[in-house]
C-alpha cells in the first residue's frame, strides 16, 4: 500500500500520469484589438526556441525550461504593446511589462527538461524568467509575471 | 594600560550598537516574516480552495449533465497542478507545515489520483465519480478549516511563537546591552573613584593634597568652641637631594617621612601633603588642648633621626612651623598664614627650627608686605628723595691715579625710618623687584656721576652689587643697555656678587663671566670669607677682584691668626691673578697690617664711610687732585 502510494507521488511530480497534450489543440492566444492570433503547440515549437535553466519557488532543484521567447513572438506578430495581460486557464491574469519581459528574454515555456508540461504540471504555457541567472528578479512582482498555465495573452 | 582600558571601551561601544543594529534588524526581520507568512500563505490556501471547489462543482454539474468532459478534465487538471505546486518548491513551505495542511492536500490529491480513470475516460453515471465527489465532500471542510484557522487562533499562535521568539532574542539582546552598560559604569565609576583620588590627594604618598587640607582645615574650624593646632613640616634644602641622588631617592625619602607620620597618626590627627616637600600636621579635638606640643616634638625629633639615617651629607634640615586656631589666627586662611611664617621663622633660625608663631612674626610680616608695596612706588620714579645711593670710595694702593667706589643703596623711610640694605635687596627678590631695583640702581648711578666732570670721571672704577634675580643669561644685554648713552664706559665697571649667587650653577656663571668679559665689565667676588669661601671655585670661575669679608679686617692688627687667613688669601688670589680688596678697614694699624699683607685695595672708614654723591664728588676731586699731582710730581722727579 505504502510503495504504491510513493510510486505514485514519484509519478505524480513528474507528472507522467498527465495525458499529453495533443500537438493540434490551440493552447494559445494573442488577443490584439484588431485581431486573434492562435497557436498550437505544433507551431509554437516551430518558432525559435529559448531555453532558460533556473529554480523557481514552486519547483524543487534546477529545472530547463524550453519555449519560445515572448519577444520573439512578438516580433513575429509584429505587436509592440506597452503590457501584457496573460491569463491563465483557472481565470487568473497579470500584467507583464514587455519592457522587462524583454529585458530578462521570459520565454513562454513549453517543455521542462525536454518533456512537453502538461495542465497537471503548469502546462501548457508557463512564462518563466531566469530567476536564478538574474537574482534580482526573486522577489514576489517578479514572481506574479510567471503565470502558469497560460491560455491568453492579451497586447494592452 | 590606558591603551588597553581604551581599546575596551572602543569594544563595548562597537558591541553596543552591534547589538542595537542587530536587535533592530531582528524585529524587523521577525515583522516582515509575520506579514508576508500571513500573505502568501493565506493566498496559496485561498487559491487551493477556490480549486477543488471548482472541481466539486464541476464533477456535480457534470454528473447532473450541464457541464461537459472538458471542463471537468481542465478543473481536475488545475486542481491537480495547485496540489502540486502546493506541495512542492519553497514558496508554500511554511504553511505546508502548518496545520498539518500537508497531510490534507496530500489526502486530496491522492483522491483524484485514485479516481483518474474515471476523468479521463468519463460518464456521468460512473459511480467512481459519485464516490469521488463524496470524499472530496468529506475532505473540502478540513481545507476550509485550515484557511480559518490561518487566520484566526492557531495563526495567532503562530504568530505569538514567532514574535516569543523574537522577544527572547531581543532581550538577550537587551541582556547583553545591559551587561556591557554596567560594565561600562562600573569601569566609569572606578575611573571616577580614581580622579576623584587624584583630585584630592598626592600620588606619590597617597596622603591628601592641599585643597583637601584646606576643605578640611574648614571643616574643623566650622564647628563652635573649635580648637585647631596647624603643625607645617618642611624640608629646606630638599632639592639638593634630588639634584644629587636623583629624584627616585628624593621620592623614596618624601615616602618614608609620610610612612614615619602615618605610624603616629591617631583620630584626632590629620595629615596632608602640601607642597613638594612640605607636609601638615592637622591636630584637633583632644590633641590641640595640650598634647600638641609633646606630640609634634616628638614627631620633629623622629623625621630628625629619619632625615639624619636617610641623608648623610645633613643637607636637607626639617623645620616646623605651628599656629593655633582660635589663639593666633581667626580664619583658616591666617592660621596657614601663621603656620608659614613661623616656619619661615624657623628656616631662619640657626638653632631650633621649631617655631610657634607670635606676633612678632605677624609685625614683620606686615613690614616687609609694607615696605615692598612701598618699594613698588619707590622704584616706578628715578629721582624720589627716599630711596637713593650712597658711594663708599675704594683706594687703589698702586694705583693712586685711579679710584673705586662701591655703590651702595639707602632708605630712609619717613616712617620707618632706616632700613638695612640686605633687607631692601631681599624685599625686592621675595617680590620680584630685583630686576626693577637693578635697573633703578644703575639709572640713579648714571643720574648722580653725571654732574662729574670727564677729567674726574675717566679715573672712577664704580662697583654695583648684584641681585641673584639679576645673575642670568640676560644679564650683559641688560647691563649694556642700561649703561648706554653714558656716562661711564663698560670698563670703568664692576658687578659685585655673592658666592652663592655665583655658585648656584657654575656652569651658567661661566658663559655669563665670559659674556661680561667680552665687554669689558669686570667680575668681583664679594663677602669672602662669610660662606663656603672655597678656593677651588676661584679656578672656576675667572674672578678680577676678589673682597675679603671685614670680619677679617676687624681685630687684624690685634689677632694673631686672622692675619695667617688673610695672608692665604692674599697670596692665593695674587698667585691666580685676582686682585685683592680689604673691606671695613677702619684703622691706622689695622691699614698697616693689610698693607703689610699685600691686599691691593681698601675700604672702609679708615678713609671714608659711604658718602652721598655730592660728597662723594667733593671726595674724588680732592683725592684725584692730589694724587695726580702727586703722580706728576713724581713723574717729575723721575
Amino acid at each position: 500500500m505504502k510503495t504504491w502510494r510513493n510510486c505514485l507521488a514519484i509519478l505524480t511530480l513528474l507528472g507522467a500520469t498527465a495525458p499529453a497534450i495533443a500537438a493540434d489543440n490551440v493552447i494559445l492566444t494573442i488577443d490584439q484589438e484588431s485581431a486573434q492570433h492562435h497557436f498550437t503547440l505544433q507551431q509554437l515549437a516551430a518558432l525559435p526556441q529559448t531555453t532558460i535553466t533556473t529554480a523557481t519557488p514552486w519547483t524543487t532543484g534546477q529545472h530547463r525550461y524550453q519555449g519560445v521567447a515572448i519577444d520573439t513572438l512578438l516580433q513575429r506578430l509584429n505587436l509592440s504593446p506597452q503590457v501584457l495581460k496573460v491569463h491563465a486557464l483557472n481565470d487568473f491574469w497579470a500584467r507583464v511589462p514587455t519592457s522587462v519581459a524583454r529585458q530578462y528574454r521570459a520565454i513562454l515555456a513549453t517543455h521542462v527538461d525536454g518533456q512537453p508540461m502538461s495542465r497537471r504540471n503548469k502546462g501548457p504555457l508557463w512564462v518563466i524568467f531566469p530567476l536564478s541567472e538574474h537574482p534580482e528578479l526573486n522577489q514576489e512582482k517578479y514572481h506574479n509575471y510567471m503565470v502558469w498555465q497560460v491560455r491568453t495573452i492579451k497586447a494592452e | 594600560m590606558g591603551k588597553v582600558r581604551f581599546l575596551f571601551f572602543v569594544a563595548s561601544m562597537c558591541t553596543f550598537l552591534a547589538v542595537t543594529a542587530w536587535s533592530t534588524w531582528n524585529y524587523e526581520r521577525t515583522f516582515r516574516t509575520i506579514t508576508t507568512t500571513t500573505q502568501t500563505s493565506a493566498w496559496a490556501l485561498a487559491q487551493l480552495e477556490i480549486d477543488v471547489y471548482r472541481l466539486q462543482e464541476t464533477l456535480k454539474l457534470y454528473q447532473a449533465g450541464h457541464a461537459d468532459s472538458n471542463q471537468l478534465s481542465l478543473s481536475y487538471d488545475i486542481a491537480w497542478n495547485r496540489m502540486d505546486v502546493f506541495l512542492t518548491g519553497d514558496a508554500n513551505q511554511e504553511i505546508r507545515q502548518r496545520f498539518a495542511a500537508e497531510a490534507l492536500v496530500r489526502s486530496i490529491l491522492q483522491v483524484l489520483q485514485r479516481h483518474e480513470a474515471a476523468i479521463t475516460t468519463p460518464s456521468p453515471a460512473d459511480p467512481q465519480l459519485e464516490q469521488m465527489s463524496q470524499e472530496l465532500d468529506a475532505l473540502i471542510p478540513r481545507l476550509r478549516d485550515i484557511m480559518v484557522q490561518n487566520f484566526t487562533g492557531p495563526n495567532a499562535l503562530q504568530e505569538s511563537r514567532l514574535l516569543d521568539e523574537a522577544k527572547i532574542r531581543n532581550f538577550a539582546a537587551i541582556g547583553i546591552l545591559l551587561l556591557f552598560s554596567l560594565i561600562m559604569l562600573v569601569l566609569l565609576f572606578r575611573e571616577s573613584r580614581k580622579q576623584h583620588f587624584l583630585a584630592w590627594n598626592d600620588v606619590l604618598t597617597r596622603l591628601p593634597n592641599r585643597a583637601a587640607f584646606m576643605n578640611r582645615l574648614s571643616q574643623l574650624t566650622a564647628k563652635t568652641d573649635a580648637q585647631v593646632v596647624l603643625c607645617l613640616v618642611d624640608l629646606s634644602r630638599f632639592k639638593e637631594v634630588n639634584d644629587s641622588l636623583g629624584h627616585a631617592v628624593g621620592d623614596r625619602l618624601l615616602a618614608q617621612i609620610a610612612g614615619q607620620l602615618l605610624q603616629h597618626q591617631n583620630e584626632d590627627v590629620y595629615l596632608a601633603r602640601i607642597g613638594s616637600d612640605e607636609f601638615a600636621l592637622v591636630m584637633f579635638g583632644n590633641m590641640s588642648d595640650y598634647s600638641w606640643f609633646a606630640y609634634s616634638r616628638k614627631i620633629y625629633n623622629q623625621l630628625e633621626r629619619l632625615l639624619h639615617h636617610e641623608d648623610p651629607a645633613h643637607r636637607v634640615k626639617l623645620n616646623m612651623g605651628i599656629s593655633q586656631y582660635p589663639q593666633h589666627a581667626n580664619t583658616v586662611e591666617e592660621m596657614v598664614l601663621f603656620a608659614d611664617l613661623a616656619l619661615a621663622s624657623a628656616k631662619q633660625d640657626k638653632q631650633l627650627h621649631y617655631q610657634v608663631f607670635n606676633r612678632f612674626m605677624l609685625d614683620q610680616y606686615q613690614r616687609k608686605r609694607l615696605l615692598a608695596g612701598h618699594l613698588q612706588e619707590l622704584l616706578a620714579e628715578p629721582h624720589n628723595t627716599e630711596l637713593f645711593l650712597c658711594y663708599q670710595p675704594i683706594i687703589n694702593i698702586s694705583q693712586p691715579q685711579q679710584l673705586g667706589v662701591e655703590v651702595l643703596i639707602r632708605w630712609e623711610h619717613p616712617k620707618l625710618n632706616f632700613i638695612n640694605p640686605p633687607d631692601i635687596i631681599e624685599i625686592a627678590e621675595e617680590n620680584g623687584l630685583g630686576e626693577k631695583l637693578g635697573e633703578w640702581l644703575f639709572r640713579r648711578m648714571r643720574h648722580d656721576i653725571a654732574r662729574f666732570p670727564a677729567d674726574t670721571l675717566c679715573h672712577i672704577h664704580v662697583s654695583i652689587n648684584l641681585s641673584s634675580s639679576i645673575f642670568n643669561q640676560n644679564l650683559v644685554n641688560r647691563v649694556s643697555d642700561w649703561l648706554q648713552d653714558g656716562p661711564l664706559p663698560a670698563s670703568q665697571l664692576i658687578l659685585e656678587l655673592t658666592e652663592n649667587i655665583a655658585l648656584e650653577d657654575v656652569q651658567l656663571s661661566r658663559k655669563i663671566f665670559t659674556q661680561l668679559k667680552e665687554r669689558q665689565i669686570r667680575i668681583a667676588l664679594d663677602d669672602f670669607g662669610t660662606g663656603w669661601s672655597s678656593f677651588s671655585y676661584l679656578k672656576d670661575l675667572s674672578f678680577d677682584k676678589l673682597k675679603i669679608d671685614k670680619s677679617f679686617i676687624k681685630h687684624l692688627d690685634r689677632d694673631k691668626r686672622l692675619p695667617l687667613f688673610v695672608q692665604a688669601i692674599t697670596d692665593l688670589s695674587h698667585q691666580l691673578g685676582i686682585s685683592v680688596v680689604a673691606e671695613g678697614v677702619e684703622t691706622e694699624s689695622e691699614l698697616s697690617k693689610i698693607l703689610e699683607i699685600g691686599a691691593n685695595e681698601i675700604q672702609g672708614y679708615y678713609y671714608s664711610r659711604p658718602l652721598r654723591a655730592e660728597a662723594f664728588h667733593d671726595f674724588a676731586e680732592h683725592y684725584l687732585a692730589g694724587n695726580t699731582r702727586e703722580t706728576r710730581a713724581r713723574s717729575d722727579l723721575a
